[in-house]
């Protein structure tokens, strides 16, 4: 039997790799062809965050989500971008903290939309003060919109993957 | 426990990322007889530092390029009988001048200080007699000068030149290039010429307004470009009023009276600063129909807005760029 | 155990909801626009003033003396004492990266901050 501290660290880097796949699928998409809203994402590297915060621990998910955050940034950003999306993810991590509270009352489907929401708004709120512009905060409906839109999305691709037997016991 | 810690630090990633701050440092300056204004990001490394750089640099142009002082290399050689060695710098500037008098047949013309000096317009004008300017034309006449390696020399001893119309353009240009490469972004202002480099943090384009010459005070529309120079000759810009006509400070040398072609303004873009200059005042004596074909000619790389009695005119480029107000 | 709707996710996705709509109808309202300053600098002293309050002073650089009138959310320099007189010729300003300069006095008027303007203004 492998040590759950291996297995548990072998997860989280796997989740890490699955999280930068999927931020670069999203830096790639043409994405701005269907929508030109600066900050519009499909939040799927949220995939594997969420996932290792439930299935394994909020700790890892932390270590992955900022891992992942500086490695996006180096590799495909700037130093703006690495602080719209912590800003984003610290908020994301805060609702997901609020949904563990309230475990009882939430399936992926609202942790999803909660934390993508959250996501945005922090967005919002670093973009709008870095580039000193709070107008920068009338994109912020839309941008919910589609937090919900596409956390519905994530939910419903997070909830068949969390009953994958690798994450049991995890 | 371990939760109200995640909180704090989420609250520190959260004041750390406010800490970040977008403006501009300013400098202004007064030097070649306008206002100059170099502004970079805030936070730039040793800013204040920088535009000193600037600063120093545009005074060093003024020093070797005005006609107005008197140890500068434009006055030595005004002074000088025959030739004189000029810096690497001087000579750059008078070898695109020359160029572009030889590709305009003259509509800019860097000998034109008698022209200049005897309408005395920055000193509220004066209306000469045609014999004073006749003999005026008779030592303007860019085809005496000529260059040799470093050398520029002048056919007649009474030929004198005035960089007036390129030396701002090439100072920009040259301050721009220093700025430039300790910034990722930024404007400078130069007496109504405009250079931008670098890609602004909202990652929109640079709009930069051209001044409408029937009404200063407000534009007419906007260049939107990535970077460049934006360099405007306006008859609205220097003029004096006598028995209820106005003249401006853009002559044509042929007939060395102020242009009189129905164009008020013409703004020009381009990557060359110095060219910009010099095209912007050759543009407008030539007119739209001329200046047209020049552009397609393709010897030099640029656009051009003109603004006439008969409405806006413009290149084929300069229509993406421009937007009307 | 959580792949059912419950209880929190409709109240989370109808708050999303209602707060998108809500944000949007307070944003799509005719906001204020900012009124923008003016930042006059004096030889390297610079000093902001707001636009948006109708005022009148005067600035003193060297032997000269400005007046200046903000009207309206535009300036102008009303009158100088300055030989060449180009700052009181050049009218009024009130869009962002306007400028007007007196240069024998060395003050430069600029209006910044201001949403309805360009990077620069050339010419």
């Amino acid at each position: 039997m492998i040590s759950s501290r291996v297995k548990r660290l072998t997860l989280d880097a796997m989740l890490l790799c699955v999280a930068m796949m999927l931020s670069y699928i999203e830096a790639i998409l043409p994405l701005s062809l269907i929508v030109t809203l600066p900050g519009a994402k499909l939040g799927l590297a949220n995939v594997a965050v969420t996932l290792c915060f439930f299935a394994i621990s909020p700790f890892d998910a932390a270590i992955v989500s900022f891992t992942r955050i500086c490695l996006t940034a180096l590799l495909f950003g700037n130093l703006n971008s690495f602080f719209f999306s912590l800003s984003g993810a610290v908020l994301a991590y805060f609702g997901m903290v609020i949904s563990m509270i309230l475990k009882k009352h939430f399936s992926f489907y609202g942790i999803s939309v909660l934390s993508a929401s959250l996501h945005n708004l922090g967005q919002c709120v670093a973009a709008a003060v870095i580039l000193e512009n709070p107008g920068i905060f009338s994109y912020l409906p839309l941008l919910l919109i589609f937090a919900l839109i596409f956390g519905l999305i994530t939910g419903a691709i997070i909830t068949p993957l969390s009953k994958l037997r690798v994450f049991n016991h995890a | 426990m371990r939760k109200f810690l995640l909180i704090l630090i989420s609250l520190i990633f959260m004041l750390t990322g406010c800490s970040f701050e977008k403006g501009y440092a300013v400098r202004d300056i007064y030097a070649m007889n306008t206002v100059i204004s170099l502004n970079i990001p805030q936070n730039t490394k040793n800013a204040e530092e920088l535009l000193s750089k600037a600063e120093e640099l545009i005074y060093f142009y003024e020093n070797s390029l005005s006609v107005t002082k008197k140890e500068s290399e434009v006055s030595l050689f005004n002074k000088s009988k025959d030739k004189l060695e000029l810096s690497p710098d001087a000579f750059s500037l008078i070898s695109t001048a020359l160029d572009v008098s030889k590709n305009t047949n003259g509509a800019y013309d860097p000998t034109c200080l008698y022209l200049t000096e005897l309408w005395d317009i920055t000193n509220g004008g004066y209306l000469p007699t045609d014999e004073e300017i006749s003999s005026a034309l008779k030592k303007t006449d860019y085809s005496l000068l000529s260059t040799e390696k470093n050398t520029l020399k002048k056919a007649s001893s009474d030929i004198k030149i005035d960089l007036g119309g390129v030396a701002k353009g090439y100072s920009l240009q040259k301050a721009a290039e220093l700025l430039a490469k300790d910034t990722e972004y930024g404007m400078i202002s130069f007496g109504g010429n405009v250079g931008v480099w670098g890609k602004k943090p909202d990652g929109l384009k640079w709009e930069i307004g051209i001044k409408d010459p029937f009404d200063t005070n407000d534009v007419i529309g906007y260049f939107r470009i990535d970077g460049g120079y934006v360099s405007v000759s306006g008859d609205y810009e220097r003029f004096f009023e006598k028995d209820g006509v106005r003249y401006h400070h853009i002559f044509d040398t042929k007939t060395g009276y102020p242009v009189d072609n129905g164009v008020h303004s013409v703004a020009v873009y381009t990557r060359d600063g110095a060219l910009g200059d010099a095209l912007s005042t050759a543009l407008f004596v030539m007119g739209f129909e001329k200046s047209l074909e020049l552009y397609e000619s393709n010897i030099y790389d640029f656009e051009a807005l003109f603004v006439t009695d008969n409405g806006l005119f413009m290149t084929e480029g300069a229509k993406e760029l421009f937007t009307e107000k | 155990m959580k792949e059912k709707i419950k209880l929190g996710d409709i109240v989370v996705i109808s708050l999303v909801f209602i707060a998108a709509l809500t944000l949007f109808f307070c944003f799509s309202a005719p906001k204020k626009e900012d009124a923008g300053t003016l930042s006059v600098s004096v030889g390297t002293q610079k000093t902001q003033y707001p636009l948006d309050k109708d005022d009148e002073f005067e600035i003193e650089s060297g032997s000269y003396t400005l007046k200046i009138e903000v009207k309206n959310g535009s300036v102008r320099v009303k009158s100088s004492d300055c030989p060449d007189k180009t700052c009181v010729h050049s009218g009024r300003i009130s869009k962002k990266g306007q400028l007007i300069a007196c240069v024998p006095a060395r003050v430069i008027l600029e209006i910044e901050g201001k949403e309805d303007g360009y990077d620069f203004v050339a010419g």
